[in-house]
């Protein structure tokens, strides 16, 4: 059973799809702007995306709502060298804030938060140096 | 930029955790069944668990709703050696399925679909013999 990928049924592809290959800046194995499913190499698991509706589809909840907001269910993490500079640099492009750079000592993990075109959470953490 | 982890968010972190450990089999390397966090590898992307409400408030959305029946918004899936005979041992572990092993010709896999214990959707798969054509990236 290995994990190959995680894909994300996504109402509004091409702009997701931009966000993950011009802004997250990961090569683009499959797809593009206009197709249907798109898959990303970001490391030993991919980042993959799917058409909601297409997914729901397949799956029979084609007459579920699509687009509700609610608690998070999952989120993509991401281990960056710098927090604060990778989020300054998200920032500058128009992301979407979810939660600033927190420091989580008991996570402990500096950390912050944003959203994909979709509503994703994203995170970017760094391990904070071991208290002593 | 290194994909690290997926954390799923769950309702019902000791039924999940005994999905993750039991049903899946990935081994929980941080984390007990009573905690609020737990760490599993996989080989691959490491798959996290994480009590739903403590995210939520981090990120401002504790006061929504915390479940829903909306189309999914995300799946992990994983490749296996026979879909089908993976789907009898999820069976036998209490596992439903949402869809049968289907052979997909379209995605270039036979597939199954079912759900842990919070309703995040997993898929398992493998290739069928006939590769599509992925060189179409325009």
């Amino acid at each position: 059973m290995k994990y190959i990928s995680t894909r994300l049924l996504v109402n509004d592809l091409p702009a997701c799809f931009r966000f993950y290959r011009d802004v997250m800046g990961f090569t683009c194995k499959n797809g593009d702007e206009n197709s249907e499913y798109a898959s990303f190499a970001t490391g030993p698991t991919d980042i993959a995306l799917y058409r909601r509706q297409s997914m729901a589809t397949a799956l029979g909840e084609a007459e579920a709502p699509a687009n509700p907001t609610y608690q998070p269910q999952a989120l993509l993490c991401f281990e960056v060298d710098n927090v604060d500079e990778t989020y300054r640099l998200l920032m500058a492009q128009g992301i979407e804030c979810a939660a600033g750079v927190t420091n989580h000592p008991d996570w402990g993990m500096r950390t912050a938060h944003f959203r994909d075109p979709d509503g994703n959470l994203v995170e970017i953490y760094s391990d904070l140096p071991a208290a002593s | 930029m290194e994909y690290t982890s997926t954390r799923l968010l769950v309702n019902d972190f000791p039924a999940c955790f005994r999905f993750y450990r039991d049903v899946m089999g990935f081994n929980p390397s941080e984390g007990k069944e009573e905690d609020v966090y737990a760490y599993f590898e996989t080989g691959a992307t490491a798959i996290e668990l994480f009590g739903k409400i403590y995210m939520a408030d981090v990120v401002g959305r504790a006061d929504a709703p915390a479940t829903s029946n909306a189309q999914d918004g995300g799946m992990l899936s994983f490749k296996v050696d026979s879909v089908d005979e993976t789907c009898q041992q999820l069976q036998g572990k209490g596992v439903t399925l949402v869809t049968e092993p289907t052979d997909r010709a379209d995605w270039g896999v036979r597939v199954a679909h079912f759900r842990d214990p919070d309703g995040n959707l997993l898929e398992i798969f493998q290739s069928l013999n006939v590769q599509p054509d992925q060189s179409q990236t325009a």
